[in-house]
């Protein structure tokens, strides 16, 4: 995997001298690459934390998990457009995650908040 | 890993790369934009599908 990864980035510092976007193209193909070979390793992980979600409280593990998808996509997305000098559109992904992932996080929220005014009581 | 895929992608450039180059110096540079902009054409369209299967590796895995 890192000697992969190695040659990819000596391949794009030469492509990048001559034809940056092609420099460009080759990086978010071997992002591609490492993103799927990478996941597909961390399944297993995941099955066996979310076997944990027998818990009383089991459904907001699938909301962090949720949430740590999301960040793993922004993350990889911001700053492959801020590599390229883009680092506008790279704040804009950022925003955009950090959207998605408080959509996803709502419902703890409410919960929490309904946990407080029970103590309140 | 399909690493062949990494390697197909940099080939693809690296002949975009050298064929613009020699068409700057033979005086012709339209040519060579065109050269460019197909080449890079060539490389989205392989590299679009990889990006689909990217997303749906992560919605599969995390669940999303």
């Amino acid at each position: 995997m890192i000697g992969i990864l190695l040659v990819a980035a000596v391949l794009i510092v030469v492509l990048r001298r001559n034809s940056p976007e092609q420099a460009f193209a080759l990086t978010v193909a071997c992002l591609c690459v490492v993103g799927i070979a990478l996941l597909e390793q961390t399944s297993q992980l995941l099955e066996r934390i979310s076997a944990f979600s027998y818990l009383p409280n089991g459904e907001f593990l699938q909301a962090a998990v949720k949430a740590v998808g999301l960040s793993i996509l922004t993350q990889t997305a911001s700053d492959t457009c801020s590599d390229f000098g883009q680092s506008a559109l790279a704040g804009k992904i950022e925003l955009a995650g950090k959207l998605a992932i408080l959509a996803v996080a709502m419902p703890l929220f409410d919960t929490l908040l309904e946990m407080i005014q029970r103590m309140l009581e | 890993m399909d690493v062949d895929f990494i390697f197909k992608v940099a080939a693809v450039g690296i002949i975009v790369a050298v064929l613009n180059l020699v068409l700057t110096r033979a005086g012709r540079e339209e040519q060579a934009m065109m050269t460019t902009l197909a080449g890079l054409i060539v490389v989205l369209m392989m590299i679009i599908s990889k990006i689909n299967d990217l997303f749906l590796t992560v919605k599969s895995v995390f669940g999303l």
